[in-house]
């Protein structure tokens, strides 16, 4: 049922999508409608990617060394600061409104000061990406521990769970579905912050790729980036949502 | 005073923002003894279940469980909600295999989900461990419940009003199975206290009525069910001496009820324009 119900909801994503496709196919290739220069055709786009296909490949390779890890370490670190404060709640009243202040501020404007202390460029980006993601993480935490239902704490108490029982069999579990939301939105917002931080200073990586062949007005190669860049943000999310069906399964149990 | 007593409340209040809800409570629980705790809504029969769970502090008083000051929840008193005993994100043989690793740490994980499964089978919910709480309907997830309270081999078991949210037939259903595991429990019969708010429920599985009257909540009568035992249901609500000490509760009952109107009344007129 649910799987018949999936499937349904591939098939309408991949139809609107291919609609875009042909559109664009009937405002360049076939009408001539938008500028040639700027909007390439798919005759032109699609041989682009074939040919860069190594360089793609290899952008891709480094874009994923920088995202991975920044994105791993923001997501472990988030949720390890937001369980440890969250469990905690004068720690919590002490340290909420600091956050509330450090949370909303773009980690991009902090690309200078990255640049200039940290020592290499692998190592600024990812700082960058890690602040961009840690805090919708640590938030996201905190107010799923926050919205953790008193019954399963008095069945916690009850059963006599402690410390990292407690933190393992309940609070995380329990938290998980707001957990989730913030590792959602650190995600996406991830991807935009991969592409920047690569623009600043990166021989490699897909954001350097559109932006290096930007430079030399080679709009195919550009358009090809951005359509390569975005079937791998499509792919990560599908892997995401299906780890999130699955991790957060027992929430439609309910 | 009886020193014997298992489960101890002396003097014990509870209040909670200026409002007491529990007042001046002397109540004594023998082992094994099966007690049914019964009151109109507001009573604050969850209150001192509660209380002797040790979820709740007394305001003032005190609750002792085999002698000891109750200084917080413990493994020796095993609580059954009403609707919520097990972890949603678990099945059952998991929730009942975390509840063992805690009462009975020595055991290995196979162990564990063995005895979960052999307790789930006692309940009529054999090959059923593998499925999540919500994935049951409402009278499987009590049994479940009750399954992992008994796994959990407490002498003392806290029932919070576990039939309450079930239909009659399956709360039926219900009480038959935990009465005939209890009073198949021979010499390590645990000692129930059971909060209900139904009047048969009581009489049927309880040899001890406390009834609970309120503002606040206090014991308006303490009533011995003197059926015989053991008991089935069809022999029980047919007898004369059933529908006597029936009688007899829906009384007090509607005492504590008016009382409550009352109570309610005098508030009204007072707040009055």
């Amino acid at each position: 049922m649910i799987r018949a119900k999936t499937r349904n909801s591939y098939v309408g994503a991949a139809a609107v999508f291919a609609s875009l496709v042909a559109l664009y196919a009937v405002l360049t290739d076939l009408t001539r409608t938008l500028d040639p220069v700027l909007f390439p055709g798919w005759t032109v786009i699609l041989p682009e990617m074939a040919r860069s296909s190594g360089e793609l490949l290899k952008g891709l390779f480094y874009s994923l060394r920088l995202l991975l890890p920044s994105l791993a370490a923001a997501v472990l670190s988030g949720i390890a600061v937001g369980v440890a404060v969250g469990m905690r709640p004068k720690v919590k009243a002490v340290l909420m409104p600091l956050f509330r202040a450090l949370n909303p501020f773009p980690p991009t404007m902090l690309i200078p000061y990255a640049i200039a202390v940290l020592p290499s460029f692998w190592l600024s980006s990812a700082a960058i990406i890690f602040i961009g993601v840690f805090w919708p993480v640590l938030m996201s935490t905190l107010h799923g521990i926050a919205m953790l239902e008193p019954r399963w704490i008095d069945n916690a108490r009850c059963l006599g769970l402690r410390g990292r029982k407690l933190i393992f069999k309940v609070i995380l579990p329990g938290a998980m579905p707001q957990i989730f939301s913030g590792i959602g939105s650190g995600l996406i917002f991830s991807f935009i912050l991969l592409t920047v931080a690569e623009m600043f200073g990166a021989k490699a990586g897909l954001g350097f790729f559109v932006q290096y062949y930007a430079d030399f007005a080679e709009y195919g190669k550009v358009l090809g980036g951005i359509v390569f860049m975005s079937l791998v943000v499509v792919l990560i999310m599908t892997l995401f949502d299906r780890l999130q069906r699955r991790v957060l399964y027992w929430t439609q149990k309910r | 005073m009886n020193c014997n007593a298992l489960i101890q409340l002396r003097n014990l209040s509870f209040s909670y923002a200026g409002e007491t809800t529990l007042s001046h409570i002397d109540l004594e629980i023998a082992a094994s003894e099966f007690v049914a705790v019964i009151g109109p809504s507001g009573c604050g029969k969850s209150t001192l279940l509660r209380l002797v769970s040790g979820l709740l502090s007394p305001t003032s008083g005190e609750v002792r469980v085999g002698g000891e000051p109750v200084a917080g929840p413990g493994l020796d008193r095993a609580m059954v909600f009403q609707d919520y005993s097990l972890f949603p994100w678990s099945s059952c043989t998991d929730n009942l295999a975390l509840a063992l690793e805690q009462t009975r740490p020595g055991l290995s994980r196979a162990e564990r989900r063995q005895i979960a499964d052999e307790y789930l089978t006692m309940v009529g919910l054999a090959g059923c461990g593998k499925k999540l709480p919500g994935e049951l309907s409402g009278g499987m997830r009590q049994r479940a419940a009750i399954a992992r309270a008994l796994a959990m081999n407490s002498p003392i078991l806290l029932m919070d009003e576990p039939f309450g949210a079930l239909d009659a037939i399956t709360r039926a259903r219900q009480q038959d199975m935990l009465l005939d595991i209890w009073q198949s429990g021979g010499a390590e019969k645990k000692t129930v206290l059971f909060v209900t708010h139904d009047v048969d429920e009581a009489l049927i599985l309880a040899g001890r009525v406390i009834v609970l009257g309120v503002r606040p909540g206090h014991i308006a009568a303490d009533i011995a069910v003197d059926l015989p035992r053991p008991r089935s249901r069809e022999e029980s609500v047919n007898s004369a001496r059933f529908r006597a000490l029936r009688e007899r509760l829906l009384h007090e009952l509607d005492l504590a009820v008016a009382r409550q109107l009352e109570a309610a009344q005098t508030l009204q007129e007072g707040g009055g324009i």
